[in-house]
């Protein structure tokens, strides 16, 4: 269950992220917007793994 | 999972959006509000270039109200004497009272002080001062002008700020009118090929946008040296004036079918190759690019003032609409444009296009091309 509600905020705030990175850079296609927030979504999920990534080596070094 | 991992995520995604929410706050975007437009004799005018203040330096002709008949450009009479006859050789006094920067030194100046009144035929004004960066060289001719003061940024400069900015106006030109040495500043949209039957409706939404976005220089009602022209180089003089010729917006759009099939490739090849040899870089992309000196006269010179906006990898009309109109107001308002280097402007721009782009091609792959 725990596993489960992180996995669902990390995807909440990548989804918020990007739409907040798709409202700012405003594509003038739909398409392009689409694209970008496909884009973003990962780009955000790849940043927070690798922040939890980085959390579990510190931690593990203590 | 650990409580503490979860929370620490939390914490981290918390802090990413506020730091999300504060650098789109604080980013120093154009303004990108809805324009209202209303056609008012038969031409498009919107309230955006009603709202241009002293500051933003536009200037625009209500076309209702009685416009005093403006010389129209290239046949244009130069308001200052000193400048030369294109072609002429360019003599240090002929240089427009503009102040720029040179490329990676210093800040960029707009003009400085208003451009002086020509004086009556047959009087002879008094001598010209032109001071240039680096070595403070100031020399004194005996050209016919009033007094100019031309500095340019550098190792001195005045501080005078962007207290006069250019207007953005757009004319089609023949090919040895180019560059317009009358004009304050210039620019050229330069394809580095002609139409061909798969390209020729790009050329097409590039000629509208550039029509439906920077003024006939002739309907302004501020002097050449105080426009900012961007020209569309036409290979046969008779169209380029006819073409140039054009009142209304209807005129100019229906005229862009002309422009494309006779769009002057050789003005453009040799515009790009002095871009380029300015810049220091190879124009590579499939275009067009738009390319603007500052001042006009320095076109060519491997130390000039060089804008350039690629527009090669933006795929629809509305995009090109939209950078022909940030174009504009860059031109007008956004000094910083003119800088070399990075600016978060800019990287939204780029993944802008890139994302345009992409999404584009993703997303109409398996359509039929008429849907594409």
């Amino acid at each position: 269950m725990e596993t489960f509600i992180a996995a669902a905020i990390e995807q909440a705030f990548a989804l918020i992220c990007a739409v907040l990175i798709v409202s700012y850079v405003e594509p003038t296609s739909r398409g392009g917007a689409i694209f970008l927030g496909i884009v973003s979504i990962a780009a955000v999920n790849v940043i927070v793994q690798g922040l939890r990534f980085i959390l579990q080596l510190i931690r593990k070094g203590k | 999972m650990d409580d503490k991992l979860v929370r620490s995520i939390i914490r981290i995604a918390a802090a990413l959006v506020v730091f999300a929410a504060a650098a789109f706050d604080s980013t120093p975007s154009m303004p990108q509000a809805e324009k209202r437009c209303a056609f008012i004799n038969g031409q498009e005018i919107c309230d955006e270039a009603f709202s241009h203040d002293g500051a933003s330096g536009g200037d625009f002709v209500n076309p209702a109200a009685p416009v005093p008949p403006a010389p129209m450009w290239p046949s244009a009479p130069a308001l200052n004497p000193a400048v030369p006859v294109p072609g002429a050789p360019m003599s240090e006094s002929a240089l427009p009272n503009h102040e720029w920067a040179v490329p990676g030194v210093g800040e960029i100046k707009a003009p400085k002080v208003a451009a002086p009144e020509a004086p009556p035929s047959g009087v002879e004004a008094p001598d010209v001062a032109v001071e240039r960066a680096g070595p403070h060289e100031t020399g004194a001719g005996g050209a016919a002008a009033p007094e100019v003061a031309v500095e340019r940024a550098g190792s001195h400069e005045t501080g005078a700020g962007w207290d006069q900015t250019l207007s953005a106006s757009g004319s089609f030109v023949e090919p040895h009118d180019y560059p317009p040495y009358e004009f304050g500043a210039y620019g050229i949209v330069a394809f580095p090929e002609t139409w061909t039957i798969s390209t020729k409706q790009r050329y097409l939404w590039v000629c509208e946008a550039f029509v439906a976005t920077l003024p006939a220089s002739s309907s302004l009602s501020r002097p050449p040296e105080q426009q900012m022209v961007t020209v569309w180089p036409i290979d046969t003089p008779t169209l380029a004036r006819q073409l140039s010729g054009g009142t209304t917006l209807a005129d100019r759009i229906a005229g862009c079918k002309d422009a494309v099939e006779h769009y002057d490739l050789k003005t453009a090849l040799i515009a790009l190759q002095e871009a380029g040899k300015a810049k220091g870089e190879v124009f590579g992309g499939e275009g067009p690019f738009l390319l603007a000196w500052s001042p006009a006269s320095s076109k060519g010179k491997v130390d000039a003032l060089v804008l350039v906006a690629d527009l090669s990898n933006v795929p629809t009309e509305d995009a090109l609409l939209e950078r022909f109109r940030r174009w504009r107001q860059d031109i007008e308002s956004n000094p910083d444009l003119f800088r070399d280097g990075w600016t978060v402007d800019r990287l939204r721009v780029a993944i802008k296009d890139w994302a345009d782009k992409w999404g584009n091609i993703f997303f109409s792959t398996g359509l039929p091309a008429e849907k594409q």
